[in-house]
């Protein structure tokens, strides 16, 4: 049994309305205790007093795993070449900046206090290698959300008419066979149009062989995520990614879900109008208006921030559009297994360039307009915006205007002058920050166990001192603990612990596998019973780790 | 998965003996050896048969002589921690198997080279360069209705190519898989299978596969409008070359296959660059995509745990702490020529038929495989889907399969003795 | 002031990255320092002392003496001075050059002058394959400065080049000038197969064509191109045949190519 006790440490635990005060915090067997009971004997104490104490950090949208990720890591031998991970008595080796190795990555968000991370685009048919991949990403726990909504057999549900009941079932089996945590629709029904030829989908376009529109498949998805009970709203990446003018189209989407929890994630990239001079401008004040009238509406970010990236998609549609814009100059763009795509695009923000410069700027502007920031979350869409390493940077941005103003007068001036970043004087508050990077995460995504501190929590836990430099103070917290044990000292690595896995379980009617497997036969590449990922399986996938199944109280 | 509680025979069992993992076997376990007697192919039976048997009786070696596998162990550890470089090679292995010895590789200081990565490294650097337009087996199955088979036939190495996914019953879209087109680029190859269920034969284009470059640079040319040097590119004579080069234009789904290990080693990444060139000409008016098949003997599940650990695909050092990217330096014939290995340890477990290099000091392979030389430590291992559970990934990067333990060993497998050997090191560190 | 001079005690039988002990890198530094840098050979750390003997003090002028044929980046990313290996040199020779003169009186591995920007570099000997090409992943190979080959130059000679020239006295290997951007090729002997593969732009100057040419590379005629003569003019004096071109004998057969890919890339073989 081990015992540990926090003293004296600032608390900052929204989740349970505590707001900076002094508090010890107790960890028994790796869970967050009230107190101790008689006997109990703590095996390491921790001074803390004047420093701050948050729960672990989670990053609710990053790619870390899975097929499109590891084509990035592939790609770019020139983004690892410059940033190596070196092995020492504790860790292994490993490289990578934009797109790292898992190793590299477990470590580095580890180092920045984040404990869990979820993988957003899961093509069902690879659901087995983001596994694997987030299995061999060290110390944080992952999840993932399965990519619906271009995969024929939901279009052929649709275009047959089936009824809400059928679809909500094979939703829950498509979560139980991928042994995820959410459902992510990636440009609905446009990845599908691609591999037919068309290059852009409109929220009411129809697709070319199905006549399906992308907002029937918004419509259809929030119903069945929200019946089923899964606790991550329908987790939507728009139509008409980066697009000039999309902001009507991501306006749309809201309304789309007609009332029904809804996420949109990157929106940042779905934020565009179509003023000025050079037709780009932002919408970001439309944005942010209809989040705060709409509270069936989440977003996060997907922040931009400027330097060398490489953008990783399941919406090969816009990829293999923005290949032309690739830089260095190479794409790799898939259709995957009737499911799905991806689309691979390096990319380099350039600050003197108008529309990244604005890019960046939108994003700042949509992060101080959204009034709760319960339902805005700090995200740069790994690696799309910007690597995850740049978060403490990020949150500088956030929550100190005189440095917002200051990197504000050196972006391209035409961008500047389109943008009302300048008059904004909000500047988020430590509580605030604590919200959008653990409470407010772990709400959305039903994690009951995390994203605080009151007993019963997991004992994710982060120690920072407190600097007026919010940069310097994120990057580096003092102590981090992962499930109680202590993984981070002084920002670094000094232990290596294996994740958890977090996933939900609605239940279903067994009975829709009459209908998949047939279909499986017939038209897939495997057998159905080899698609599905047993719990076993998972772990062994895993590399060992835990399998936390999530309640759903089913609404239909 | 049996068909009934009774039955020996084990159904949709994925094959791990080549890079197309068909999952429809239905595998017979009544016998001292595993029977395929459904789905499957001639390698898959024999490789079933080969390997799956108990493997009773076979022991680790030290010196030729029976040692515990403890003992086995220490020893490699000992040798790769003396080693002023030592190389892992081999690695047929599923993913697990990887998983470990990547950790191995990086705890020794070592250096990681797949059997195919000579040709491997070429592949990937495609996408290094120019990356690429690319589709999966699902995809062709349901979309294709045109395919080019660029320099090779698939099927002498990958042989039910055509039967699962092309000559289907049904696609799901027009159209209907017998009246796809099949043209071949290359002579001496196996063309049988491309001719359609209502004996159509296929469109060969008869040339010496070395060159290639000629035919790539002809449709190239032809596909940008823009003239060739001669009337009649490889002896064939440019009206035909126009007619591919207008079918490619005028299909919806046109996909174009090649097997990176059919093209001349030196060519690899430019004719794959080639065919990236004439797809993307495509994909201004139509969809048309390349199909890089591949993944024998557990290439993929190397290729992507490596890229997945370290960032880097294969090949790499880890000589120095970190890792290093050299795939032209670093493959182990190279290495050992030029005498910068002193230990080679040879890690195989689903392939017992390709001899280990005679400089092999350790040898971590199926009984069955014959060696020539006795290397100064043989670890005999399981192999993944015969014996034990593991992951095989297609060679279209489409799919991770399961793979099945059909048979009860002793053996341990490759990824267990890494483990070991890895915990051995580490000892021998402290 | 002599020569820094870096004596091998032994050739190494692992691969040594020696990039950083190029004039650029050492300059300031005192011999006792350099001696204390470190190097990875093969799973060993060593101090450059272990490996090297050391003498003289003028690190702007560094010289590599003994078996360097494991050493590799020799002289990398060097901005301005001297390095001289007497003898064969390993792979990526200069790689990354910004300025300053390498010269190898012996042969060079593979990548040799990757990514150099400026300066020059002289082999003696032969270059293996991919000399002024670019490594997996990066956009270009060489992009300029002067690379001199005195031997044979091996596969997929100046792949990927950006800029520069690369003059090679004997022959070269297969797929020469593959995939190239711009930048100038000369080879006063054969050239291998298929020469201009997916060449974009830029210039090969050869004596002869090869029997195996891609039907994407097409005969336009014969010039009389007068940029060449400027040209010849401006290798006047360089070590081996270059040096000694009639400026005036600037009559070509042009071809043009690889057709595919843009088709801009010149293919021009002396004599008309």
């Amino acid at each position: 049994m081990s015992v540990i006790k926090l003293t004296g440490g600032r608390v900052i635990d929204p989740a349970n309305g505590i707001n900076d005060q002094v508090r010890d915090i107790y960890v028994k067997d790796g869970r967050i205790v009230a107190a101790l009971a008689d006997g109990d004997k703590v095996s390491a104490e921790y001074n803390v007093s004047g420093r701050v104490v948050m729960s672990g950090a989670i990053d609710m949208h990053t790619h870390i795993g899975g097929g499109k990720v590891n084509i990035a890591r592939e790609m770019l031998p020139e983004d690892h070449r410059g940033d190596p991970v070196a092995r020492t008595e504790v860790t292994r080796s490993s490289c990578g900046y934009c797109a790292p190795g898992t190793l590299a990555a477990g470590y580095r968000y580890a180092e920045m206090g984040y404990t869990s991370c979820f993988e957003p685009a899961i093509i069902p048919m690879n659901a087995r290698q983001a596994h694997m991949e987030m299995g061999d990403t060290p110390i944080v726990d992952t999840g993932g959300y399965a990519m619906l909504g271009s995969d024929d057999f939901l279009l052929r549900m649709l275009v047959a008419n089936e009824d809400q009941k059928s679809i909500n079932d094979y939703v829950a089996w498509i979560l139980h066979s991928t042994q995820t945590l959410g459902i992510k629709v990636v440009n609905p029904g446009g990845i599908s149009a691609f591999k037919f030829n068309q290059r852009k989908l409109d929220l009411d376009e129809q697709n070319a062989y199905y006549g399906v529109t992308p907002r029937r498949i918004i419509q259809t998805l929030t119903r069945a995520v929200h019946e089923l009970g899964v606790p991550h709203p329908l987790h939507v990446h728009a139509s008409n990614l980066g697009v000039a003018g999309n902001v009507d189209t991501t306006l749309a989407t809201m309304e789309a879900a007609e009332g029904r929890p809804i996420h949109l994630t990157h929106i940042q990239f779905h934020s565009y109008g179509t003023e000025g001079d050079r037709k780009f401008s932002s919408g970001a004040a439309r944005i942010a208006e209809a989040i705060n009238r709409h509270k069936n509406v989440s977003a996060d970010v997907g922040q931009v921030l400027f330097g060398q990236t490489v953008t990783a998609s399941g919406d090969n549609m816009s990829q293999y559009r923005n290949a032309a814009f690739a830089s260095p100059k190479k794409s790799a763009v898939m259709d995957i297994e009737m499911e799905a795509g991806c689309g691979v695009v390096p990319f380099k923000y350039k600050d003197q360039n108008f529309v990244n410069a604005l890019q960046w700027a939108i994003g700042l502007e949509i992060f101080l307009m959204v009034e709760d920031p319960w339902r805005i979350f700090l995200t740069t869409d790994h690696p799309n915006g910007a690597p995850f390493t740049t978060y403490p940077h990020l949150i500088k941005l956030l929550t100190d205007r005189s440095f917002r103003n200051a990197m504000l007068d050196t972006i391209n001036p035409d961008a500047k002058a389109m943008s009302n970043l300048a008059a904004l004087e909000r500047e988020y508050s430590l509580y605030e920050i604590a919200i959008m990077t653990r409470a407010a995460p772990a709400r959305i995504l039903g994690l009951t166990d995390r994203g605080h501190l009151a007993p019963g929590a997991a004992a994710d836990i982060v120690v920072y001192t407190e600097n007026a430099d919010r940069e310097r103070m994120f990057e580096k917290p003092d102590l981090v603990f992962k499930d109680g044990e202590l993984v981070v000292r002084d920002g670094k690595v000094v232990k290596v612990v294996r994740g958890n896995t977090h996933v939900v379980k609605p239940e279903f009617d067994r009975g829709i596998e009459k209908k998949i497997e047939p279909y499986f036969r017939r038209f897939h590449s495997v057998r159905m019973n080899n698609f599905k990922i047993s719990d076993d399986e998972l772990c062994e996938c895993g590399g060992g780790s835990k399998l936390i199944p999530h309640a759903c109280g089913k609404r239909s | 998965m049996t068909n009934e509680a009774s039955s020996t025979v084990v159904t949709e069992v994925a094959c791990p003996f080549c890079g197309l993992a068909c999952d429809d076997l239905s595998v017979d376990t009544a016998g001292e050896a595993l029977a395929v007697v459904g789905g499957g192919c001639a390698k898959a039976q024999a490789g079933f048969a080969r390997l799956g048997v108990s493997h009773d009786g076979a022991s680790a070696r030290v010196g030729g002589q029976p040692a515990s596998l403890e003992a086995a162990c220490a020893e490699v550890a000992r040798r790769v921690k003396a080693s002023a470089q030592p190389v892992f090679a081999g690695m047929a292995l599923d993913v697990g198997g990887m998983r470990e010895v990547m950790e191995l590789a990086d705890a020794a200081g070592g250096v990681v080279d797949h059997l195919y990565s000579e040709i491997g490294w070429r592949s990937t650097r495609v996408v290094q360069d120019v990356g690429y337009v690319t589709t999966t087996l699902a995809e062709v199955k349901n979309r294709a209705d045109l395919i080019v088979l660029v320099g090779t036939d698939v099927v002498s190495k990958a042989s039910r190519f055509f039967e699962r996914y092309v000559w289907n019953d049904e696609a799901m879209f027009e159209p209907a898989p017998a009246a796809r087109r099949i043209v071949y680029l290359g002579g001496g190859l196996n063309t049988a299978a491309g001719q359609s269920p209502d004996g159509r034969a296929a469109d060969v284009f008869d040339f010496d596969r070395a060159r290639m470059p000629e035919a790539l640079s002809t449709l190239n040319a032809l596909l940008a409008k823009q003239p060739v040097s001669e009337a009649a590119p490889l002896g064939i004579e440019l009206a035909r070359w126009q007619a591919l080069v207008e079918a490619l234009r005028a299909a919806k789904y046109s996909v174009l296959v090649w097997m990176a290990g059919d093209f001349e080693p030196a060519q690899v990444d430019l004719n794959i660059n080639a065919i990236m060139s004439a797809v993307r000409a495509l994909n201004v008016t139509t969809r048309s995509n390349g199909l890089g098949l591949g993944g024998a003997d557990g290439e993929l599940n190397a290729s992507m745990v490596h890229a997945w650990q370290t960032g880097y695909p294969m090949r790499t050092s880890f000589a120095s702490g970190i890792p290093l990217y050299d795939p032209v330096h670093n493959g182990t014939a190279r290495l050992v020529e030029q005498g910068e290995t002193d230990t080679v340890v040879w890690i195989s477990a689903l392939n017992d038929k390709t001899p280990p290099p005679p400089e092999a000091k350790v040898v971590i392979a199926p009984p069955t495989l014959k060696l020539e030389h006795e290397p100064e430590v043989f670890i005999p291992v399981s192999t993944p889907g015969v014996h034990h559970v593991g992951h095989f990934f297609r060679g279209d990067k489409g799919a991770a399969l399961p793979l099945r333990a059909l048979r009860a060993t002793r053996l341990p497998s490759a990824a267990k003795v890494a483990a070991a050997i890895t915990a051995q090191l580490k000892e021998v560190s402290a | 002031m002599s020569a820094l001079v870096l004596a091998l005690r032994n050739a190494p039988a692992q691969r040594v990255d020696v990039g950083s002990l190029n004039p650029t890198a050492l300059a300031g530094l005192s011999l006792a320092d350099i001696a204390a840098l470190t190097l990875s050979v093969g799973k060993r750390t060593v101090r450059v002392d272990d490996l090297f003997e050391l003498s003289g003090d003028d690190s702007s002028d560094v010289v590599f003496r003994g078996d360097c044929s494991k050493l590799e980046r020799i002289g990398a990313g060097m901005k301005s001075g001297r390095v001289t290996v007497d003898g064969d040199a390993g792979a990526y020779v200069g790689q990354g050059l910004l300025g300053g003169d390498i010269v190898v009186k012996g042969s060079a591995g593979a990548f040799c002058g990757t990514g150099m920007k400026r300066g020059r570099i002289e082999v003696t000997g032969d270059v293996a394959d991919f000399a002024g090409a670019a490594i997996p992943g990066d956009m270009k190979g060489m992009a300029g400065g002067l690379l001199l080959v005195g031997g044979n130059a091996g596969e997929r000679l100046g792949d990927r080049m950006r800029r520069g020239q690369i003059l090679v006295s004997g022959n070269a290997g297969d797929y020469c000038g593959a995939r190239m951007i711009a930048g100038t090729i000369a080879v006063a002997g054969k050239v291998g197969a298929y020469p201009g593969y997916l060449m974009k732009r830029g210039t090969l100057i050869l004596n002869a064509l090869p029997a195996q040419m891609l039907p994407g590379v097409v005969d336009c005629g014969s010039h009389r191109l007068g940029f060449l003569s400027l040209l010849y003019a401006s290798w006047k004096g360089l070590p081996g045949p270059f040096g000694a071109l009639d400026a005036s004998a600037c009559t070509v057969r042009r071809y043009m190519g690889d057709m595919g890919v843009s088709g801009r890339g010149e293919l021009l073989v002396r004599g008309g």
